[in-house]
């Protein structure tokens, strides 16, 4: 299929997503109870719902899915390392001692927004922290050092956590493993506006950055002889692909494996153009976690599955999948199946 | 194969239709006629309430509260449950999920006049949106002896049970006194309470655990315990001197403590609720057997 075919077909896909997801859920409603619901009309209780509980719920999927696996694309293209994901340098560890330090400190107790408020401080620390180590002398950023200061501050701050939650009281150990374990269950209209905020402008900027990526990809001496501004290419996409992974996790918490197997598996399909692959990844990003959410929703209902469970459970499964069907073709040996 | 994929995602889609909604409830129109109303009320979260009438839907995601409505013939006001309440007066009606972090849809859909929940910052985030969605709610915190008769109280003013509440606190009280009177001037052995964990958790001061082995004529050895409940290493259990292990339901004593004597307390202990004096007499009849078996041999 042409690249513009598939983002067709995943454009209708975030739709055809985002009215399933409005439409399932623990309480059973019809088709037309949703779509009175919809227009301001019927029972109070439906609207409250459909309106405030489960459209805003699908808007933040939407928006953390397509954000998560955008900035892993970005990651994976940065870091020339097919291991890259959202949360690599170190962003979950520095949100999740911010969100832990908040919740140990009962900050948590008298100020509704003090928690997602920490966790996005905590990102931008670790975003501030390791671009600071991995900045050289002459002001260049080497990605290698990059990813491993990412990686080491990112144990730093799991050690922090270990550290407060051994201190802290019962209470504050399961509000803590509650929230990093993830959960879409919070949205509301005031964070989904405030993660659009985030995400959209700088989405839109990554997907600007496409074509100094695809020189990136292929090394960076090349892409300064092609012209690309490589060290501005490398500070702007790594700042923004991290706002946009902060913004989702102070609203939802860690939720993995999207931005990992999300990129990949539209690579796998569409190839390794990032003006193609970036927009692909968004919306594929945005479908797959609605899914998932609906899933972790509907499938012990009253209870809800941790969407990480998920994710990993829907999502590794595929991407095997996907990564077998390509070795095959790649080689010419064929797996059927 | 190229669809294979594509497939999965429809069968996942399809799949999600047949799961199993709650329909919603009809709405009873009840009107209340009663004294002691209106009744004001601070809860556990230091939140105002004035209360003009019983409320007539009620979920309880505490189980003690749960306990001491049913235990005050309020049951039928209950219209959910958690996962967890399993008793047969409430197993046939619709689960919210757990007691934290219930499932906000369900109990929109139920239309509730009132939901008893946990105080405290654990799961402040469903207390934020239950303010928004219109649902009321109050928050408890059953840590000592003394929350939980408050709660039992409250609840007994809120949904117009006063009397009946009255009479449990009575029963309560008048059971704690005759244990403590039972073992009056008897040597007060070392006692701890696991409640299991590997490192096993124990209540320190502020739990009615405590309090209930204070009455019940033991001294728990964790009495400086900086928080309600920790878990505490191997060494400091070794460390106490302990003379008697209390486990909760379904543990077994730690291989480093096999020396020391151990008994094997019943579940409903950990529901601080009506079951109070109960409690306290299953754990003075382990400490002190012989204030309890006047029986001649």
């Amino acid at each position: 299929m042409k690249p513009l075919s598939w983002a067709a077909l995943l454009g209708l896909a975030v739709i055809l997503v985002f009215l399933l997801s409005i439409r399932l859920g623990s309480v059973g409603l019809t088709t037309g109870e949703v779509f009175a619901a919809l227009r301001g009309e019927g029972d109070l209780n439906i609207q409250r719902i459909i309106v405030d509980l489960r459209a805003p719920r699908a808007a933040m999927a939407i928006l953390v899915g397509g954000g998560l696996s955008l900035a892993g694309a970005v990651f994976q293209a940065l870091l020339r390392n097919p291991l890259a994901e959202p949360y690599i340098l170190g962003i979950s560890g520095g949100a999740a001692t911010g969100a832990v330090l908040a919740i140990a400190m009962g900050l948590t107790a008298s100020l509704s927004w003090a928690l997602p408020a920490a966790a996005f401080a905590g990102a931008l620390l670790a975003i501030v922290l390791v671009l600071r180590v991995a900045a050289t002398a002459d002001n260049r950023v080497d990605v290698r050092v990059l990813l491993l200061a990412g990686v080491v501050v990112g144990a730093f701050f799991a050690a922090c956590i270990s550290f407060v939650l051994s201190i802290s009281d019962a209470r504050t150990v399961r509000s803590a493993v509650l929230w990093m374990m993830g959960s879409l269950a919070g949205s509301d209209w005031t964070t989904v506006v405030m993660v659009t905020l985030y995400t959209l402008p700088a989405a839109i900027a990554l997907v600007g950055l496409a074509r100094p990526l695809n020189l990136l990809a292929i090394g960076e001496e090349t892409a300064g002889y092609l012209g690309a501004n490589v060290e501005r290419v490398k500070r702007v996409a790594y700042v923004l692909a991290s706002l946009l992974t902060a913004a989702g996790v102070a609203a939802t918490g860690v939720i993995g494996f999207v931005g990992l197997i999300v990129p990949h598996g539209v690579r796998l399909l569409v190839g390794s153009d990032y003006r193609v692959l970036l927009p692909l990844s968004f919306l594929a990003g945005a479908v797959f976690l609605t899914l998932a959410d609906v899933v972790a929703r509907t499938v012990m209902s009253p209870a809800e599955v941790p969407i990480g469970v998920i994710t990993a459970f829907v999502g590794v499964p595929l991407f095997l999948l996907l990564l077998r069907r390509s070795m095959g073709a790649r080689h010419g040996a064929g797996i059927e199946s | 194969m190229r669809w294979s994929f594509n497939c999965f995602l429809l069968a996942t889609l399809l799949g999600c239709d047949v799961f199993p909604g709650q329909q919603l409830p009809a709405r009873p129109e009840q009107p209340e006629p009663s004294s002691g109303y209106p009744f004001r009320v601070v809860d556990a979260a230091g939140a105002q309430h004035t209360f003009d009438s019983a409320p007539q839907r009620i979920v309880s995601l505490v189980p003690s509260a749960t306990e001491a409505l049913l235990g005050m013939a309020r049951g039928d006001r209950l219209v959910g449950r958690t996962e967890f309440d399993r008793m047969p007066e409430l197993i046939g009606l619709p689960s919210v999920g757990g007691g934290l972090q219930p499932n906000l849809e369900i109990l929109v859909s139920l239309d509730l006049d009132l939901v008893i929940r946990f105080a405290g910052d654990s799961d402040l985030a469903s207390a934020e949106r239950m303010t928004d969605l219109g649902i009321p709610h109050f928050a408890v915190q059953p840590d000592g002896i003394e929350d939980v008769l408050t709660i039992i109280r409250d609840l007994g003013r809120i949904t117009d049970a006063s009397d009946a509440a009255d009479s449990m606190l009575r029963e309560i009280r008048d059971a704690l006194d005759d244990v403590a009177r039972r073992v009056d001037g008897l040597p007060e052995p070392r006692v701890v309470y696991l409640l299991g964990g590997d490192p096993p958790w124990v209540a320190g001061p502020g739990t009615y655990i405590d309090e209930l082995i204070g009455i019940a004529g033991g001294t728990n050895v964790f009495d400086d315990l900086g928080t309600l409940y920790a878990p505490v290493s191997m060494e400091a259990l070794l460390d106490r001197d302990l003379d008697l292990i209390l486990l909760s339901d379904g543990l077994t004593p730690p291989s480093p403590l096999a020396h020391v004597a151990s008994a094997t307390l019943p579940a409903s202990v950990e529901i601080p609720g009506p079951g109070l004096g109960e409690a306290a007499r299953d754990i003075a009849r382990l400490i002190h057997p012989g204030a309890f078996d006047p029986s001649p041999r």
